[in-house]
C-alpha cells in the first residue's frame, strides 16, 4: 500500500510538470499564431483546437495539485467558529463526499470517452479523435479521488498531521 | 413537489454545506447535480457532469483565464511593483498622507497587469509597507491603504472578476475591461482624497515624506514605460479588435516576460513560482466556473432566476430600489464568501432581474465588482486584509488584525461614494465602451 502511496505522490509532481509545459504551450502556441498572422498572414491552422487541447490538459493535470494546496475555496468563516475536534471530523466527512463526487466525475468521464469514442466524433478542423484527451480527463479525476481518499486514511490512522 | 420549491430546498442545502467549509465549486456541483437528476432523471444528471467538465476544461474562451492569470504572477514576482510604487512616491511622496497615497495609485497601475486583488495587495504590501514605516505612518493607514488599493485591481483591467461576469452573462470582454477604466480611476480619486481627509484630520497618520526635484520626478517616470508599454499594447490590442481576449492575454505573458528577462528580474525559482501559483488558480476558478454551470443548469430546471424576475417584477417598486437591495445581498454575501463563488452563484438568479429593469450589463458588471471589492475588505472574510496583515506583521510591530480592519474604514466610505456615483451617473461606465463599441 505504502507503494501505491508514494507512486501517487510522484504522479501528482510529475502531472503538475506537465500541466506547467501545456500552460506555458497555451502562452506560445497563441502567441505564434497572432505573430504568423499579423506578419505573413499565415495564422497556425486549428490553433485554437490546440489551445483547447492545452487547456483540458493543464488544468486536468492540475488538478491533483490544486487539491493537495487546498486551492479551492470555501467558506471559511463559520468553520473557524468550530473547536478543533469539530473540525476534524467535520474535515473527514466532506473529503468523503468530495472523494465519490470525484469518482463519480471520473467514472462518468470514462463512459463519456466511451460515448465519443464509438461514435467516432473528431476534432472540426485538425480532425483529432477528441475521446483522447476525455480518457486523460477521467484519469486526472480519478488521481483527485485517490489523493482524497489517502488524506481520508492518513487521517483515520492519525496520521494527517505527519503529512 | 414543484421545481421552485425544489429548488428553494437546493439552495438552503447548498447554504448549511458551505458551513462546512467545502469547496463553493464541489458544493455546487454537488447540489446541482442533485437538484437536476431528482427533477429530471439520474441518468440525465450523470451525463451532464462529463459534457459541462470536459466543455469547460475545453472553451476556447476560458483560456483567457489561466492566461492572464499568468500574466498577473509573472508581474508580481518579476519587481514591476516596486519601479511603479517609487515613481508615484517621487510625485506624491512629499504631501501629507503621500505615501499611501503612492501606494494607491500605484496599486491601480499594477492592476492594469494583473488582474487579481490579493495578488495586487501583497505585492504593494512588500513595497509600500516598509516606506510607510521608515516614515512613521500609522499602522492603520499603512495597512487599510495597501489593502484597500489591492481591491482596485479587480476592477482596472484586466481583472479576472470581469471576465468571469463576462462569460457567464455573454457580454463582450472587450466591452467589459474599457467599462472599468473610468471606474477604476474614479476609485483611486475617491481612496486619495479619502486619505487626504484622514491626514487632515489627524496629520501624525501620515507624515510627509522626502521632496524630490522636478528633474527626478520625470526621471521616476521611466518606472512606468514597461507598464504603460505592456497595458497599452494588451489593452489596445484588445479594444481596437487586433486581439480576442485570449490572444491579448498570451500577448501579455510575452510582454511581461520579455520585459522581465531584458531587466533581469525574473529568476528561475520566481519563473516556477509564478507557473506553480496560476496552476492553482486557475483549476480553482474553472472548477468553480464548471461547477456553476451544473448548478445553473438546475436552476434553469426549476425556472427559479425566471419566477423571481416576474415576481420582483410584479411589485411596483422603483428599479433604483430594487437595485439597492440586490447591491446589499451582494455586500452581505461579500462578507462571508469569496468574490467569485458569490458572483457565480449568484448571477444567474440576478440578471435576468436587472436585465427585464432595463439596466445595462455592463454597468451592472461594474457596479458588482465593485461591491465585492468591499467583500475582500470587510470582516470577517476580507481575503486582502488577511494578505496585508500577514505580510506586514512581520514589518510593523504592532499591528494587529483589528487595526487592518480599522484602517479600511476610510476606503469603505469611498467604495460606497463611488458605488452611488455610478449609480447617479452610468455613463462613467458606459462613455467609453459606447465610444469603441
Amino acid at each position: 500500500m505504502q507503494s501505491f502511496w508514494s507512486l501517487l505522490d510522484k504522479s501528482h509532481r510529475f502531472m503538475r510538470g506537465v500541466a506547467s509545459v501545456c500552460l506555458l504551450g497555451m502562452a506560445l502556441i497563441t502567441c505564434t499564431d497572432v505573430i504568423l498572422r499579423s506578419t505573413i498572414n499565415q495564422p497556425i491552422f486549428g490553433s485554437e483546437e490546440i489551445v483547447s487541447i492545452f487547456a483540458i490538459m493543464t488544468i486536468g493535470f492540475a488538478l491533483p495539485f490544486a487539491h493537495r494546496k487546498n486551492a479551492h475555496v470555501g467558506v471559511e468563516f463559520f468553520y473557524r467558529l468550530l473547536t478543533a475536534r469539530n473540525r476534524k471530523r467535520i474535515k473527514v466527512c466532506t473529503d468523503l463526499v468530495s472523494f465519490f463526487l470525484f469518482l463519480v466525475l471520473g467514472w462518468q468521464m470514462f463512459g463519456y470517452g466511451l460515448d465519443t469514442q464509438n461514435s467516432g466524433a473528431l476534432s472540426m478542423n485538425l480532425e483529432l479523435p477528441m475521446y483522447w484527451f476525455v480518457y486523460v480527463l477521467s484519469f486526472c479525476l480519478f488521481i483527485v479521488a485517490f489523493c482524497m481518499l489517502q488524506d481520508i486514511l492518513l487521517f483515520l490512522r492519525g496520521d494527517d498531521e505527519k503529512k | 413537489m414543484s421545481p421552485s420549491t425544489v429548488g428553494i430546498i437546493g439552495i438552503l442545502i447548498m447554504l448549511v454545506i458551505f458551513v462546512t467549509r467545502m469547496p463553493v465549486a464541489y458544493v455546487m456541483t454537488l447540489v446541482g447535480l442533485g437538484g437536476f437528476s431528482y427533477l429530471i432523471s439520474l441518468e440525465a444528471g450523470l451525463n451532464l457532469l462529463p459534457r459541462v467538465f470536459f466543455d469547460t476544461f475545453s472553451a476556447y474562451e476560458l483560456t483567457t483565464i489561466p492566461l492572464f492569470v499568468l500574466m498577473g504572477q509573472l508581474a508580481f514576482n518579476s519587481g514591476i511593483s516596486r519601479r511603479l510604487y517609487n515613481t508615484a512616491y517621487t510625485f506624491l511622496g512629499n504631501t501629507r498622507g503621500g505615501l499611501a497615497m503612492a501606494t494607491v495609485s500605484a496599486c491601480t497601475a499594477f492592476g492594469a497587469v494583473c488582474g487579481s486583488s490579493p495578488a495586487t495587495a501583497a505585492t504593494m504590501a512588500t513595497v509600500g509597507i516598509p516606506e510607510m514605516k521608515r516614515f512613521n505612518y500609522s499602522s492603520e493607514l499603512a495597512a487599510g491603504s495597501v489593502a484597500s488599493g489591492g481591491g482596485l485591481g479587480m476592477i482596472m483591467p484586466p481583472s479576472v472578476v470581469l471576465i468571469i461576469y463576462g462569460i457567464l452573462t455573454e457580454q463582450s470582454i472587450g466591452a467589459l475591461f474599457v467599462s472599468g477604466i473610468f471606474p477604476a480611476i474614479m476609485l483611486t480619486a475617491l481612496f486619495i482624497l479619502s486619505i487626504y481627509v484622514t491626514c487632515l484630520l489627524n496629520p501624525d497618520k501620515g507624515p510627509r515624506g522626502e521632496r524630490f526635484s522636478f528633474v527626478q520626478r520625470i526621471r521616476s517616470l521611466a518606472g512606468l514605460a514597461d507598464t504603460v508599454f505592456i497595458f497599452a499594447f494588451v489593452t489596445a490590442g484588445l479594444f481596437f479588435g487586433f486581439f480576442t481576449p485570449t490572444e491579448s492575454a498570451a500577448v501579455g505573458v510575452l510582454a511581461i516576460l520579455l520585459v522581465s528577462l531584458l531587466r533581469r528580474q525574473l529568476s528561475w525559482k520566481a519563473f516556477l513560482k509564478s507557473l506553480n501559483e496560476t496552476l492553482q488558480t486557475s483549476c480553482m476558478i474553472l472548477f468553480l466556473v464548471a461547477g456553476a454551470v451544473v448548478f445553473g443548469k438546475f436552476l434553469a430546471v426549476t425556472r427559479i432566476p425566471f419566477d423571481l424576475a416576474a415576481w420582483v417584477g410584479a411589485f411596483d417598486l422603483p428599479p433604483f430600489l430594487i437595485i439597492s437591495i440586490i447591491i446589499l445581498i451582494y455586500f452581505l454575501g461579500g462578507c462571508f464568501m469569496d468574490s467569485l463563488g458569490l458572483i457565480m452563484l449568484t448571477i444567474p438568479i440576478f440578471f435576468p432581474i436587472i436585465t427585464n429593469l432595463g439596466y445595462d450589463p455592463l454597468w451592472f458588471g461594474i457596479i458588482i465588482v465593485l461591491v465585492t471589492e468591499m467583500g475582500v475588505i470587510t470582516p470577517p472574510v476580507g481575503i486582502n486584509v488577511y494578505v496585508v496583515y500577514g505580510v506586514a506583521q512581520n514589518m510593523m510591530t504592532g499591528i494587529t488584525l483589528e487595526s487592518v480592519f480599522k484602517g479600511i474604514v476610510p476606503f469603505l466610505f469611498a467604495v460606497i461614494a463611488g458605488i452611488i456615483i455610478l449609480m447617479i451617473f452610468p455613463q462613467i461606465v458606459l462613455f467609453l465602451p459606447n465610444l469603441v463599441y
